[in-house]
């Protein structure tokens, strides 16, 4: 009996719904009704407007997420599902309990939610129910694309300009900026008879790009701003800035003179001076005792160096005779130190880099007088070690040139002739070699400059074969039409990239170009 | 038959109205809407009589009566109490109660014969009912509920109980009572049918919101149904006997 007591009995309850009559238990049912009748009386989704619209960028395939922000979402992402609910009128009346896409065929503009809805609609009484939420996608042009269509879009430019005859800087620079991709952040590129013009969005792309140019050649820079709308009662001012990118007028292969100031503190250099490579710094070179020297931006432009001759100028020699010279005396004591850089250049001990450093006296003929007369030339050179008898070569003719600017106070110890480079073994005379490689272009939006820059383009490639150092800076890319690696002076087949044609198939494939890229340059330096 | 009737957009219309076998009380509305039906159904065999207690209008939850008389708490004014024992029948008790528990209407709820009381009532007044109301008093609760008097209401026919009731209380209660008794709801599953329902023997009044299934229920075990009774009586015959017995 006790046992009996003990034990709670079932509580044994008779509840009705108070609508349909049908038996319930109203532990769980604290309203008294059943489901079905609970849904009849209230429809959750009341007030909760299942129709809406999305904004869509046509160009940039971006959707509308609040007032003026765009946001790339990808279909039936996570993003796009917050842009949905947020268009969802009425839902801060309801929970949302479970949120999923249906199919949409893409073309029918159509976006499709299911919701589950939650919703208490009597103490203790919660209904949940599914709600198909339809969404119109229509287009609307983005505030950044109407921008981009409107004149004028810009608030920075950088206007690039070197003011010299030739292109050959622009092209060594159009392909540094390829490589680096600097030119993204440009709305519009604007190309002139001395330069280029880069138009930017925001300030900040040209400051960087600015730096950019910094970084590859030596510049100056001139900033100017130019108001463009002012609100003086909210202390809003909108500018324009412009950044004038002066270059350096020496170029590579350019025969200079500088000052004598400059001369003297380079570590007693001659005037007259060959421009090596030109790049943050301009690394000089005397022709005659193969010293090198670095002017740096601010040592270009505190006296700058006229040009006496440029490449455009360059004469074909022939090589008679090559006499080696012993290194010359110089002033720098012979054992080695860890900062002279330019001796260890200059005389390396080791591998065949360093053979470029032989001094060599040559004789010459000018291609021109072979057969014609016996003119014979004797020079010394930084080549010596590349020449034999037979090479073509290039070089300036001095005695032919007009230094008339110039010439005072060089002491008229000049050379007669200053040989710059080898010509490679099967350079033709009249067309233009066949390469089995090839650069990328850069396009301008504008093009303010009729000339004709074919033979600045066939100098700057022959630089660019002829330079490993230059070429590890820009990018080249097989060209599939001829394909020969016999050339072993020229650019070797590993050192080129395949080109890219398709470029939004898949991120993989570029990612192993890239590396191939990389380890490929890597072992043609070794 | 059950009415269905509003107060002044309220459902709750025990709260300011009683109705028992001799008389009906019903408060000072704003308009008369409320008591006109009262009036219109009951006025032919019953006083309907306007009260207030303490000046408020709560009559139903701070009243107890049935045929034999009425219960109002201390809080009731001289001239109230004097206002009702000139209105009511003779026959009918005025008596003024010193409890606690002032809200009689929730705390008591009786017929005829039984009275149900709060656990808590004063052994006082629990005489008092017996005496003046002249029934057997029994203290207990209904679901776990002490408010007795809120959450059933019954007449000599039957009564309803606060659906959460368990079949075994359920049947303990019916024992006690003597009546049929039935779990259910007023004003669309509202549990507090003392405030939602008001009764006598022949009548019936519930909330307008209260669902012809609550009203089937209710006229069901109130037997209020004009012909189909359980003992085959007319309603005019057991109305007759109500009215036979309030007289003698």
């Amino acid at each position: 009996m006790a046992d009996t007591m003990d034990i709670p009995r079932e509580e044994v309850l008779l509840g009705r719904c108070c609508e349909c009559g049908i038996g319930l238990d109203p532990r769980t049912h604290p309203t008294m009704t059943c489901v079905n009748c609970l849904q009849a009386r209230a429809d959750i989704a009341e007030g909760v407007c299942p129709n809406g619209q999305l904004f869509k960028c046509r160009r940039c395939q971006r959707y509308c997420g609040g007032a003026t922000t765009y946001v790339a979402c990808e279909p039936e992402s996570r993003e796009l599902m917050a842009i949905c609910l947020k268009r969802v009128r009425g839902l801060k009346r309801v929970r949302v309990a479970d949120a999923a896409w249906i199919w949409t065929e893409p073309h029918s503009m159509r976006l499709k939610v299911r919701l589950t809805i939650q919703k208490e609609v009597a103490p203790g009484a919660i209904l949940q129910k599914p709600l198909d939420c339809e969404f119109v996608v229509r287009n609307q042009q983005c505030t950044d694309c109407r921008q981009q269509f409107e004149n004028f879009a810009w608030t920075a430019a950088v206007q690039v300009r070197q003011r010299v005859s030739h292109k050959r800087t622009f092209f060594y620079l159009e392909q540094a900026i390829l490589k680096k991709n600097a030119q993204a952040a440009a709305v519009k590129i604007e190309q002139f008879r001395d330069g280029l013009d880069f138009f930017f969005r925001q300030r900040n792309d040209a400051v960087r790009f600015v730096q950019f140019l910094k970084d590859c050649v030596p510049c100056r820079v001139k900033e100017t701003k130019k108001l463009v709308s002012a609100d003086p009662k909210s202390n809003l001012f909108n500018h324009q800035y412009t950044s004038l990118v002066t270059l350096a007028e020496a170029c590579k292969e350019d025969l200079v003179v500088v000052d004598s100031r400059t001369a003297s503190r380079l570590g007693s250099l001659p005037r007259l001076l060959l421009v090596r490579s030109v790049n943050a710094v301009v690394r000089l070179v005397d022709p005659q005792t193969g010293r090198i020297a670095e002017l740096h931006t601010e040592g270009y432009f505190k006296a700058p160096p006229s040009v006496a001759l440029s490449a455009s100028q360059l004469e074909p020699f022939v090589v008679l005779d090559v006499e080696r010279v012993e290194t010359p005396k110089v002033t720098q004591p012979p054992e080695k130190k860890a900062s002279s850089k330019k001796r260890r250049r200059q005389e390396a001990p080791t591998g065949p880099r360093v053979m470029k450093g032989f001094l060599a006296d040559v004789t010459l003929a000018r291609e021109r007088d072979l057969g014609v007369n016996d003119d014979q030339i004797t020079c010394r050179t930084h080549l010596g070690a590349l020449l034999r008898c037979g090479d073509r070569v290039l070089g300036y003719d001095v005695r032919a040139a007009n230094l008339a600017s110039s010439v005072d106070g060089l002491g008229g110890n000049e050379p007669d002739v200053v040989l710059v480079r080898k010509c490679r073994k099967q350079d033709p005379d009249g067309p233009t070699p066949k390469r089995h490689w090839k650069l990328d272009t850069m396009e301008a939006d504008e093009v303010h400059d009729e000339a004709d820059h074919t033979d600045d383009r066939e100098i700057f490639l022959s630089q660019l074969e002829t330079d490993r150092e230059m070429r590890s800076r820009v990018n080249l890319y097989k060209d599939g039409d001829h394909v020969d690696d016999d050339d072993e002076e020229g650019v070797r087949l590993e050192e080129l990239l395949d080109e890219m044609k398709v470029e939004d198939e898949v991120e993989e494939c570029a990612e192993d170009s890239v590396l191939e890229g990389v380890v490929v340059r890597g072992s043609g330096k070794s | 038959m059950c009415t269905r009737l509003q107060f002044e957009g309220s459902n709750e219309i025990g709260v300011v109205s009683m109705l028992t076998n001799g008389y009906a009380l019903a408060c000072q509305g704003n308009s008369e809407n409320f008591y006109s039906v009262l009036e219109s159904e009951l006025g032919d065999h019953i006083p309907v009589v306007h009260a207030s207690i303490a000046g408020c209008r709560f009559v139903g939850r701070v009243t107890v009566g049935n045929r034999r008389g009425l219960l109002v708490p201390n809080m009731c004014g001289d001239q109230e109490l004097q206002h009702l024992r000139n209105a009511l029948p003779d026959s009918v008790v005025v008596q003024r109660v010193d409890e606690r528990l002032s809200a009689l209407g929730n705390c008591i709820a009786c017929n005829d014969h039984v009275a149900l009381v709060h656990t808590d009532l004063d052994r006082e007044t629990e005489e008092i009912v017996a005496d003046v109301l002249g029934v057997e008093v029994f203290r207990q609760t209904i679901a776990g509920n002490a408010l007795v008097g809120s959450y059933c209401r019954f007449t000599n026919q039957g009564g309803v109980v606060h659906p959460r009731t368990s079949v075994d209380d359920l049947e303990e209660l019916a024992s006690l009572l003597q009546v049929p008794l039935i779990a259910g709801t007023v004003n669309r599953g509202s549990d507090v049918l003392g405030a939602g329902l008001i009764a006598n023997d022949w009548a019936a009044f519930c909330g307008a919101d209260t669902t012809s299934t609550e009203i089937n229920v209710i006229e069901n075990v109130l037997k209020l149904h004009d012909d189909d009774s359980d003992d085959g009586a007319p309603k005019a015959a057991r109305m007759r006997d109500a009215l036979i017995d309030t007289i003698v």
